[in-house]
């Protein structure tokens, strides 16, 4: 055991000595290139002395459970190796620190410190079997030891990884964020170059580590934070920059190095062409205007910076958010990634003034609240200053007047504010335009007049103003046509007619006899009318400022009495057979564009002959007989030729009452779409009738089947009062 | 022989066992207090979609669709092509055409007589967008509005096309754009369906449109869109029944809820959660609706702005207003289709009606949300689904033309929603035929469309038959030419 004892203790005498003289002249070291090169393991074989140490504690600790003598042989020779590999992790960093360049306040503390801790294991191997006199002391003497690990351990933690390195994290200051004050008075070097140094490039060249000597930093020569090389020609270190920028990712010279993260193609682009334009560290981004290099760069930073707004308040835990949230107050994260909030609230009805109030747990994070058609009175305002990072407010529709407007003074960070729809009036302007953090003011709908607009625009320039639609009286539009109520054009006993006007403030004008409605003395729709007969209303809309709307017809039918009996005497086609020949009689009218469905029975080769049977007591009532008959020119059914009404007391006795010969299809109405009627009044009561419709028998030349014969389509014979 | 000795130290007792195990257990317990979801199971993306907050910073927040259904020519509306004009009836050179093909309507023409727009076009704002006489309005607001002219699609019929242009794929069955927002950015008012649909008509050439248009495809059905009705109740049944009060209205949703969470207990079938949801959701559009639709806070003249017919439910200028209405109540995507813009012939009088429908709602709607400072937050869509050919369909003379379907390029325009204001994007040569300059793929206009709502399209994605679906399928990049 003795041998390897006497070994250690000349290795620890000869490497102590060394590490002290080569400490006290480390300046004047000259290094062969070996021995710089085992300095990298000092980072590796540091890790030795702090275990073999902290056990050489532990065992000490121990030392009862240890039986005989082994505990001191044990205990020996784990501090002699302590001793050993405290001195050579101490030469190694001695070679490493050698070339760098540290800080050289914290180099020296890391050097000094690690010299000591050598000296001190060597010294608590020696004591431990030499020195019985410190014995009683031994257990303080081994946590002095560790207290003077633990020292040089940080100051070489500090060189290595920062200074803040070990600080804990919420110590750490976290950063204002530059962009978010982003003015034309901004230096450009503040927007688009620092953010990369600081991201790239200062890890490694700064104060504290300023490798190849390179430390960009505050400058200490002016009061505002510019970041600048400590260099001893500013510009030649900005040419050497865009060099090594430039190199291959492989070469040693490259910056960053291999390794280390490396220039977005972007940032590459930004620092050299601000190099290129001079470098200068105190431009401004107003003076930077169309035509200089950098104007594009600028441009483009512009737009990212505001793309991406940071925010430094903390996350809203999820639970706080979760609570914040009920069916009508919804307030969400902006972005996964970021902790801005925005709130937005629905339904007046379930809206309270504390909902907002309990809004306020998340204070800091609301950057937007909308407030839309929510009953928010000037009193009320003032709760909303209790968001101080607002920057979108929107009231619109509320109740909010001139009153409440200044208690939005203390919203620094507002950027727009929407008040379209509120009682607001140019007394408020001046006060927001004060509001120096706005840039966006929607006054649309508010009792701000048209020639007040011009003056706002023109006086408060730095905000954008928006008024909006108002109605100009050169506009003038067309009105559109009144909208019937009633489901069907026929009208059932007691029915009435009615018409809606979609527009307020229009007034419909109709007339029975089929003349154009004038806006003077036509009469004026104001309640339901009532007709005792069929009736064609033309109506038509009028408004002030309002080109009238075109006339529309409308043919009205009373609901008819149903026959006893009804019988076809000559049968539809067989594809337009209808639901048979209840259809006639059922009060229901088809539609234009469905001759296929139900309603309509359609003739071609025969003309319809239907024969009507009523109940004798119904016979006196019958009054008018309409057969109403669909239009679409272009698929060949047109109007009948002729509709003959026969009637009588009897099948065999019947006589012509009237034939109604309808005018031929001229040119004009080559495109009609539509339906009409054939009435034909009954004079004395009437039991049986036949109804002949027949349909066109050539068509004329100018229509696309000219020679074919017509179609006829019936959906209703309705027999009324 | 054995050892009992031995033995005895051999054998575990259980509390020995127990007590070991505390030990082991304890410090895994430790352990779970640094790695939180150890023991829940892996979030996966399609989980942290379901959170519904955009990936990153959105422009838009929502979407207003103004499908032109049917195909409006962007020739006779966006895309000025002065050389049509001046070879009217000349032959489309084939080194045009190129191998494009055509459609069964014009297959079997051996003409292809080029023919210009019979409209007169305009430059209009600061940069000049080149604009159709028939949408005077749209012109007014031409400083709001991008034209992208460079859209370009792989359908050459109307079904397919439409589906593409919904779902990013022509053969249906996958969710439609809104039920993949939905899906993704959530509800922003639980209170309103996310995803509504409105629809009208207009006197052109119509084709139809169908619910398929508007499916959730294989999300879950919450996603799908509610098309809304065309009278003056927009949702029907929405009012309780006679002799039901709201108390009672609760009551039974109450007791049906609890009905339902014992079927969805035994059955596990997620549609039955689905079903609860849109019970609930009902009942609270029993006062949404109403509250929205109330117009006693908005000025009369609002009439004016988007023409007299926006007070005719079922209108296009009424379903703009309304989804004015429905966005501004925070509805995610509120689609609109108008039908009849199918001009196969008789152009020039259908596309003057189809344009006077349209253009000053249109119009009205974008600068409705400006002035309500919701612009900027609310992204506004017009166009079809591809494009027209600039030779004429059918028999040709100078009053009156007919266009046939082209996919190569057609024309659209957005606005607010961070969509780069008073530009054209993208460039077709003189013959209105092919691009020339930044094209568009349906697929890229997806993409931009969820970027600009702050959506990673190729994150937004859902697992269906064992395959992860995205909205733009393995395709479509975002373009930023054309966001602000």
């Amino acid at each position: 055991m003795q041998g390897y004892k006497s070994w250690i203790s000349n290795i620890l005498i000869g490497a102590n000595f060394l590490l002290f003289f080569l400490a006290i002249s480390a300046n004047k070291m000259v290094l062969p290139t070996f021995l710089s090169w085992t300095g990298h393991f000092h980072p590796l074989l540091l890790h030795l002395p702090i275990g073999i140490a902290s056990f050489s504690i532990i065992l000490w600790l121990f030392k009862g459970k240890f039986s005989g003598s082994s505990f001191n042989e044990i205990y020996e020779l784990t501090l002699s190796l302590s001793a050993v590999s405290s001195v050579f992790t101490a030469l190694l960093g001695l070679f490493l620190s050698k070339g760098q360049d540290y800080d050289a306040v914290m180099l020296r503390n890391h050097l000094w410190s690690g010299v000591a801790l050598s000296f001190f294991t060597w010294f608590s191997w020696w004591a431990f079997t030499n020195l019985e006199k410190v014995k009683p002391y031994w257990t303080y003497l081994q946590f002095f030891g560790l207290a003077l690990m633990s020292f040089a351990g940080h100051a070489g933690g500090s060189l290595t990884h920062g200074a803040d390195y070990l600080n804990f994290p919420d110590k750490i200051k976290i950063e204002e964020d530059v962009q978010a004050v982003i003015t034309d008075s901004t230096a450009y070097f503040q927007l688009a170059v620092r953010p990369i140094l600081e991201k790239k490039c200062v890890s490694c060249h700064k104060k504290d580590k300023a490798k190849g000597g390179l430390i960009l930093a505050s400058n200490p020569n002016t009061t505002s934070d510019v970041w600048v090389a400590k260099h001893t020609n500013f510009n030649e270190m900005l040419a050497e920059m865009v060099q090594r920028i430039d190199l291959p990712i492989t070469d040693k010279e490259h910056m960053p190095p291999r390794g280390k993260e490396p220039l977005e193609p972007q940032e590459m682009v930004i620092l050299k062409n601000w190099i290129n334009a001079g470098g200068n560290t105190n431009e401004i981004l107003a003076s930077i205007q169309q035509n200089h290099a950098l104007f594009a760069d600028k441009e483009l930073l512009l737009q990212s910076s505001s793309k991406e707004r940071k925010y430094s308040f903390p996350f809203l835990s999820s639970k706080k958010l979760a609570s914040l949230n009920d069916a009508f107050t919804v307030v969400r994260q902006i972005a996964n990634e970021s902790p801005a909030l925005k709130a937005d609230f629905f339904i007046a009805k379930s809206f309270e003034i504390s909902k907002l109030d309990k809004l306020s747990a998340a204070k800091e994070q609301i950057i937007q609240i909308n407030l839309s058609k929510m009953p928010i009175r000037d009193e009320d305002l003032s709760m909303i200053t209790l968001f101080p990072n607002l920057e979108k407010l929107i009231l619109n529709q509320t109740d909010i007047t001139d009153k409440g407007i200044p208690s939005l003074k203390k919203l620094n960070k507002i950027r727009v504010l929407s008040l379209s729809g509120t009682d607001i009036s140019k007394k408020s302007v001046p006060f927001l335009a004060s509001m120096k953090s706005l840039e966006e003011v929607y006054l649309w709908h508010t009792n701000i007049t048209e020639a007040e607009y011009q003056d706002i625009v023109k006086k408060y320039k730095n905000i954008k103003w928006y008024f909006g639609f108002s109605p100009s009286s050169t506009d003038i539009l067309p009105l559109n046509g009144p909208i019937l109520e009633n489901k069907s054009l026929v009208l059932m006993e007691n029915d009435s007619i009615r018409f809606k006007k979609s527009i307020p403030g229009a007034i419909i004008r109709y007339t029975e006899d089929g003349s154009e409605p004038d806006s003077l003395s036509s009469p004026i729709y104001s309640h339901p009318l009532v007709f005792s007969k069929p009736v064609t209303l033309s109506v038509k809309i009028f408004k002030p400022g309002w080109i009238s709307s075109p006339t529309y017809t409308f043919s009205f039918f009373k609901a008819g009495l149903k026959p006893d009996s009804t019988r076809w005497l000559t049968s539809p086609e067989p594809e337009y057979l209808g639901a048979g020949v209840q259809s006639l009689t059922d009060n229901s009218l088809g539609k234009i564009d469905q001759f296929r469905a139900g309603n309509w029975l359609g003739y071609k080769n025969k003309p319809m002959e239907t024969l009507f049977r009523f109940k004798p007591e119904d016979a006196a009532d019958i009054r008018f007989v309409s057969v109403h008959y669909g239009i679409n020119v272009q698929s060949y059914i047109l109007a009948p030729q002729y509709v003959e009404l026969w009637g009588g007391d009897s099948e065999r006795n019947m006589k012509l009452i009237k034939k109604e010969v309808l005018p031929i299809l001229v040119k004009e109405k080559l495109n009609e779409v539509g339906t009409s009627a054939v009435i034909l009044e009954v004079k004395k009561p009437t039991r049986y009738f036949k109804v002949i419709v027949k349909n066109v028998d050539k068509l004329p030349v100018f229509h696309p089947g000219k020679g074919d014969k017509g179609w006829v389509f019936i959906d209703e014979v309705f027999f009324s009062k | 022989m054995s050892n009992p000795f031995f033995e005895n130290q051999q054998h575990v007792t259980r509390r020995h066992f127990l007590g070991k195990l505390s030990v082991g257990l304890g410090s895994a317990a430790l352990g779970t207090l640094l790695t939180k979801d150890l023991f829940s199971p892996k979030k996966s993306l399609e989980e942290s979609i379901m959170a519904g907050i955009p990936h990153f910073a959105p422009k838009a927040k929502r979407v207003i669709y103004l499908f032109q259904n049917g195909a409006p020519s962007q020739l006779e509306s966006f895309d000025y092509k002065p050389l049509l004009n001046k070879m009217v009836g000349q032959e489309l050179p084939a080194s045009i055409r190129g191998a494009q093909r055509l459609t069964g309507m014009t297959s079997g023409q051996d003409k292809f007589p080029l023919v210009g727009s019979k409209f007169a076009f305009n430059q209009y704002g600061q940069n000049g967008t080149w604009i159709s006489e028939i949408f005077p309005n749209i012109a007014k607001i031409a400083d709001d509005i991008c034209v992208v002219k460079t859209l370009h699609t792989e359908a050459i019929n109307h079904d397919p096309a439409l589906t593409f242009f919904q779902s990013g794929a022509q053969q249906g069955n996958r969710p439609s754009m809104g039920a993949w927002l939905s899906y993704g950015l959530g509800s922003e008012n639980s209170n309103l369906p996310a995803y509504s649909v409105l629809l009208s008509r207009g006197k052109g050439n119509g084709q139809g449109v169908y619910s398929k248009l508007w499916t959730n495809g294989f999300l879950d059905s919450v996603h799908q869109g509610v098309q809304f009705s065309n009278s003056d109740e927009p949702i029907l049944y929405l009012e309780n029944p006679d002799g039901v009060d709201a108390v009672t209205r609760r009551k039974m949703l109450d007791k049906l809820a609890m009905l339902n969470d014992e079927n969805y207990k035994e059955f596990g079938d997620p549609e039955i959660q689905s079903r609860v949801q849109q019970y609930e959701m009902a009942y609270r559009m029993q006062t949404a609706v109403p509250e929205m639709m109330d117009l006693s806070k908005e000025p009369d003249y609002i009439v004016n702005m988007y023409g007299a017919e926006s007070m005719v439910p079922g209108t296009y200028a009424a379903n703009c207003l309304l989804a004015r209405r429905l966005s501004e109540s925070g509805v995610r995507f509120v689609q609109l289709y108008h039908q009849g813009w199918d001009q196969h012939g008789n152009l020039y009088n259908e596309m003057s009606g189809q344009a006077m429908d349209v253009d000053r709602a249109s119009a009205a709607l974008v600068q409705d949300l400006k002035q309500r400072g919701l612009l900027d937050e609310t992204l506004v869509i017009w166009g079809g689904e591809f494009g027209r050919t600039n030779f004429c369909q059918g028999n040709f003379s100078e009053d009156n033309y007919g266009r046939d379907h082209h996919p190569r390029c057609f024309s659209i325009w957005m606005a607010g929603g961070g969509v780069k204001p008073g530009i054209s994007y993208g460039e077709t040569d003189e013959f209105g035929y092919n691009i020339v300059k930044d094209p568009v793929h349906v697929h890229d206009f997806h993409a931009t469309v969820l970027h600009l709502l702050g959506l990673d399209h190729e994150k937004l994605i859902y697992k269906h038959l064992g395959r992860r679906f995205r909205l733009t399928d393995v395709a479509g990049k975002v373009i930023p030419g054309i966001i602000a």
